[in-house]
């Protein structure tokens, strides 16, 4: 950031440490499945051993009459709806009829010891009729075998603008290239878990690892068929999640179990059973038609996309809608013909995971403009500065691209690093250097999110700010207790954040789609205004003044020789029964409808990133050894660099995984292959490159405080720059995920 | 599950005879995750953590290397002892597990594990290391080569502890080098592994050359290998022809989800020739 912004900020642009990492170096800070409630039952979850199936019997009598049981639950026990999903309610919270993939929940057992609940697994009688397994996305489209009764396509849909068959005819060139990517598993440090019970009141508390609270609940609520009110989540701490935790995972299973049992229950998933259960990122098959003219200018772009999404779908319809908005890259693309599919495999589920659908696609559109360059005999940053979208015009999917200036910045940036003259192979190393440039928006589209937060003035000197997107880790709670002590122009040690509780906080919806900054932060921002404005009023009325008349700052109310601290307003206020408490929701800015064919393009605001990655080859061996990458980003208004760097470069680590060692693999009968650190590596710190990251000054008027996003940008443009760099340093395309040595011998 | 918790090697040997059921426990991190995935449920753990003021020593004395079983892997990465030639443990400690698991794992868990994924088996195979095995009625001494048996099986009676491996100095224009392939750089289980200790004065003397899986599923000496590099000049990879079509035939290397047994034959072939050329001083 320049040294002008420095100076217009108290706490922004000010890389404080993390409120909870003191606690959490130290080791003290307790996650919900390091909680262990005094008379606890265990919960145990009985799972699928097969890939696809008829249920022909599933008998729990024996298990019942075990020893220590205390509820064993199978589909007909569940009070309300069999259904969940983030977008559709489709996934059973437990197996009905069918099974759909290996690990699906079949009973729930809660008993007084793990052994016991493990025993009483044995005992309940499971008849399965095989069905085969169908884990191919062309093999699910060819329909022999129905996954579901209504057929293997989730969702089909058609997006398309101009006439793509003219343009070609006009074109100087027309590439086409099927790209795929792999699934993906999160890997997070702790494995879905947490802890249930029911208080005096029948309320139902469930306090587990998770990315949205509010959803939780409602979820929650109709598989009890209780009101939500009736219901508590809590998320707050969450070891890590990356879109993984942000559909349900143990929370109406730990809900039904604590609802039956009336008593406290733990439910935590081992790691194994994360890699068998847990969702992953879709995996892709795109196949890109681009059409350019002589000098590189994109003429059109046709695209048929396929995502896997597994038995069921969770958020796979918006997974798609993101892959769709994505393939045009940040592009001016005349005209486009968009094919997408989602589609059902017996391939787990497939969820979100950071930046979900723009990776996948990113890496066609990247890839191909990669391509284009290197036909055209045209520099690979310089196509991509004649094609982005500047300032004012008119975006793909009929949006005005508000502000681009950071986009073009970082690619100016990138052309002029040194990094492209430090690819210098020797013997049998070659060195090449690849870029890719990403484009991801933050929030839901146009779809409607109105986030709601809360403060409270504590009289005793502190002020509370509560909002319900989780802090997994990304550094949220401090993000936004630094725009609160910004707006309040207090001190961040006066703030105390309550995250991620529906006990306590209105619904600020849930920590994914990078929009947390956006939606907590502008929520936090007008909750603090609605403060202000009522103690203004209260400060104006002991001073005799009007309002209009009272200064504030400093967390002061001043008038001529006279001022009041807001704790000391809020004493007043105490005394008098006056709530302390304020609420304000904001609207998430939004086109009012999208782009037909889609159910949330386009988005208002966007965050951009351009990779460069410097990679060497062992030409023998085909082993991949990424040296250095440099990130240059747009993300608006720059909150806490360090944890926004931070975010960067987590992402580009996690892409280069995606990149280069991990594959989430099922055997040819459908079942999991790599579900533990042992065989699903991810990079280590000794696999971790060199890292620069460097954010450009910008500042988007519809963030608080200017500020965007941050959390998805990272990942999303390193598989096609490190492809690119590949290709540079040795000659081979590799146009599938993950670049495996044997690739490229 | 009981847990025998000897102080001293006495001690250790005296409850072994008693309960000859007893797993050993050194450093756990090989058992611990076998108890946790219910892969293997012991009555008894002799948990000989106790002797590793007694077993856990680095001494050069008559020619002989010698390394008591208890020495960690933490410790022969920083030993001043394996020096000169003797590096090559230290190539190997670098990409061994984290450095959690450094500070527990012993040299001596890692040859009794017995799997191809034990790297110091094959780097001490390649120095033709010998194993002292002790028990109250004595103490023998057998070649790692004969101790090793299959995956998982060791030339071990049930009463016996290792307390020891020795190898002989490498002096005389000995030289060793080891290198490791996996999926990323650290806390990963090889695709292939490779040791070679050559004795070189202008023409292979003696060459010994070990790997993960040769001829079955537990590292072991290429022997076919050895021989064509014997009395070699090498000046290139020429003169390694032979010797790598020799090792191809040795190599019993699988495919499975990790790497095709392909591309595993290709990587022991390339590590082999730049192992061998990096010893003679060769580009």
């Amino acid at each position: 950031m320049t040294q002008e912004t420095y100076e217009l900020y108290r706490y922004l642009n000010r890389s404080i440490p993390r409120l909870d990492s003191e606690q959490k170096v130290r080791g003290e800070l307790k996650y919900l499945t390091d909680v262990y409630p005094e008379g606890m039952l265990h919960g145990y979850v009985l799972r699928s051993t097969v890939a696809h199936a008829r249920i022909l019997e599933i008998s729990t009598e024996e298990a019942e009459r075990a020893p220590g049981i205390r509820a064993v639950l199978t589909y007909k026990d569940i009070p309300g709806i069999n259904g969940y999903g983030a977008i559709v309610p489709e996934i059973p919270v437990l197996a009905y009829e069918r099974v759909r993939y290996y690990g699906e929940p079949l009973a729930l057992i809660a008993a007084d010891s793990m052994e016991q609940a493990k025993a009483a697994a044995e005992m309940i009688k499971v008849r399965l009729e095989p069905l085969p397994a169908v884990l191919d996305v062309d093999e699910a489209m060819a329909e022999k075998v129905k996954i579901h009764d209504k057929g293997n396509v989730a969702r089909h849909t058609v997006v398309k603008r101009g006439d793509v068959s003219k343009a070609e005819a006009q074109a100087h060139l027309v590439l086409e290239r099927t790209y795929r990517t792999p699934m993906q598993k999160h890997m997070f440090i702790e494995p879905e878990g947490g802890y249930a019970y029911v208080d005096g009141s029948g309320v139902v508390h469930v306090l587990a690892g998770g990315q949205s609270p509010y959803r939780d609940k409602l979820q929650i609520s109709r598989v009890l068929g209780i009101s939500p009110e009736m219901i508590r989540v809590k998320n707050y701490p969450t070891g890590g999640a990356f879109g993984g935790k942000d559909d349900a995972t143990v929370q109406i299973h730990l809900a039904l179990l604590a609802y039956r049992t009336r008593k406290p229950v733990r439910l935590a998933w081992t790691r194994e059973e994360s890699g068998i259960a847990g969702y992953h990122r879709t995996a892709s098959k795109i196949t890109i038609r681009t059409a350019v003219d002589r000098e590189g200018r994109l003429l059109s772009n046709s695209a048929k996309i396929v995502l896997d999404s597994g038995a069921y779908q969770s958020f796979g319809p918006t997974i798609l809608d993101v892959s769709i908005e994505t393939i045009n890259g940040p592009y001016r693309v005349p005209s486009y013909l968009i094919d997408a599919y989602l589609v059902y495999t017996n391939n787990g589920i497939a969820s979100a995971f950071r930046g979900f659908g723009a990776p996948e696609s990113n890496f066609a559109i990247e890839s191909m403009m990669n391509e284009l360059a290197a036909e055209l005999g045209i520099d690979p940053v310089e196509i991509r500065l004649r094609n982005i979208l500047r300032t004012g015009e008119e975006g793909p999917f009929g949006n005005v691209i508000r502000n681009s200036a950071g986009l073009e910045e970082a690619l100016n940036r990138a052309r002029s690093s040194g990094i492209w003259r430090r690819a210098n192979g020797s013997g049998w190393i070659k060195e090449g250097v690849g870029v890719a440039v990403a484009i991801k928006g933050v929030g839901f589209g146009t779809l409607p999110d109105y986030p709601s937060a809360a403060v409270e003035v504590i009289p005793e000197g502190k002020v509370r700010v509560m909002f319900t997107n989780p802090d997994y880790g990304q550094g949220v709670i401090t993000g936004i207790a630094q725009l609160a002590a910004e707006r309040l122009q207090i001190p961040v040690s006066e703030i105390e954040v309550i995250n991620a509780d529906t006990m306590h906080s209105p619904d600020t919806g849930s920590s994914s789609a990078s929009r947390t900054t956006l939606t907590a932060g502008s929520a936090v921002v007008q909750a603090i205004d609605e403060a202000l404005s009522k103690l203004r009023v209260e400060a104006a009325s002991s001073f005799g003044a009007s309002s209009s008349e009272v200064q504030y700052s400093g967390g002061r109310f001043m008038y001529r020789d006279r001022s009041v601290t807001i704790y000391e307003l809020a004493r007043r206020l105490r005394q008098k029964g006056r709530s302390l408490r304020f609420e304000a929701t904001f609207e998430v800015p939004r086109y009012p409808e999208p782009v037909e064919g889609t159910l949330e393009v386009p988005h208002m605001m966007y965050m951009y990133g351009v990779a460069l990655v410097r990679a060497g080859v062992d030409a023998l061996l085909g082993k991949v050894n990424v040296k250095e990458v440099e990130f240059y980003a747009d993300i608006g208004n720059v909150i806490n660099p360090s944890i926004a760097s931070g975010q960067v470069e987590g992402g580009v680590v996690q892409g280069l995984g995606y990149a280069t060692i991990e594959e989430y693999r099922y055997s040819d009968d459908g079942r999991p292959l790599n579900i533990n650190f042992t065989t699903y590596v991810v990079p280590t710190a000794r696999d971790s490159p060199e890292m620069y990251v460097e954010f450009v000054k910008s500042y988007d008027e519809l963030g608080p405080y200017g500020a965007k996003g941050v959390g998805e940008i990272g990942i999303i443009p390193v598989g096609a720059a490190l492809a690119e760099a590949v290709y540079r340093a040795t000659g081979k395309r590799i146009r599938d995920l993950p670049i495996t040595p044997w690739k490229l011998v | 599950m009981e847990v025998l918790m000897p102080n001293t090697l006495d001690e250790a040997l005296r409850a072994l005879v008693k309960n000859q059921d007893a797993v050993i426990v050194a450093g756990g991190t090989d058992l611990w995750p076998r108890i946790r995935d219910l892969e293997v449920r012991p009555e008894r753990l002799l948990d000989i953590s106790g002797l590793s003021g007694e077993l856990s020593y680095i001494r050069k004395e008559g020619g002989k290397v010698r390394i008591g079983s208890m020495t960690t892997i933490a410790e022969i990465y920083e030993s001043r002892e394996l020096d000169g030639p003797l590096e090559v443990f230290k190539d190997v400690a670098a990409k061994f597990g984290s450095p959690q698991i450094r500070n527990a794992a012993t040299i001596g868990g890692n040859i009794c594990a017995s799997l191809s994924s034990e790297d110091y088996i094959t780097l001490l195979l390649a120095l033709d290391a010998s194993v002292v095995l002790k028990s109250v009625y004595g103490e023998r001494t057998l070649r790692l080569e004969d101790f090793i048996v299959d995956k998982r099986t060791v030339n071990r009676k049930p009463y016996e502890i290792v307390t020891e491996v020795q190898f002989n100095d490498m002096t005389d224009g000995w030289r060793a080098g080891f290198e490791k392939i996996g999926r990323r750089n650290t806390l990963i289980i090889n695709l292939v592994n490779v040791a070679v200790a050559l004795r070189y004065n202008g023409r292979v003397e003696e060459a010994r050359v070990a790997l993960n899986r040769v001829n079955r599923k537990v590292p072991g000496r290429a022997r076919a290998a050895e021989k064509a590099l014997l009395g070699k000049e090498i000046r290139g990879d020429s003169d390694l022809e032979e010797a790598v079509e020799a090792l191809r035939g040795e190599l019993s290397l699988t495919s499975d989800f990790r790497a095709s047994g392909e591309y595993r034959v290709a990587l022991a072939e390339v590590y082999f020739k730049r192992i061998v050329k990096r010893l003679v001083g060769v580009a």
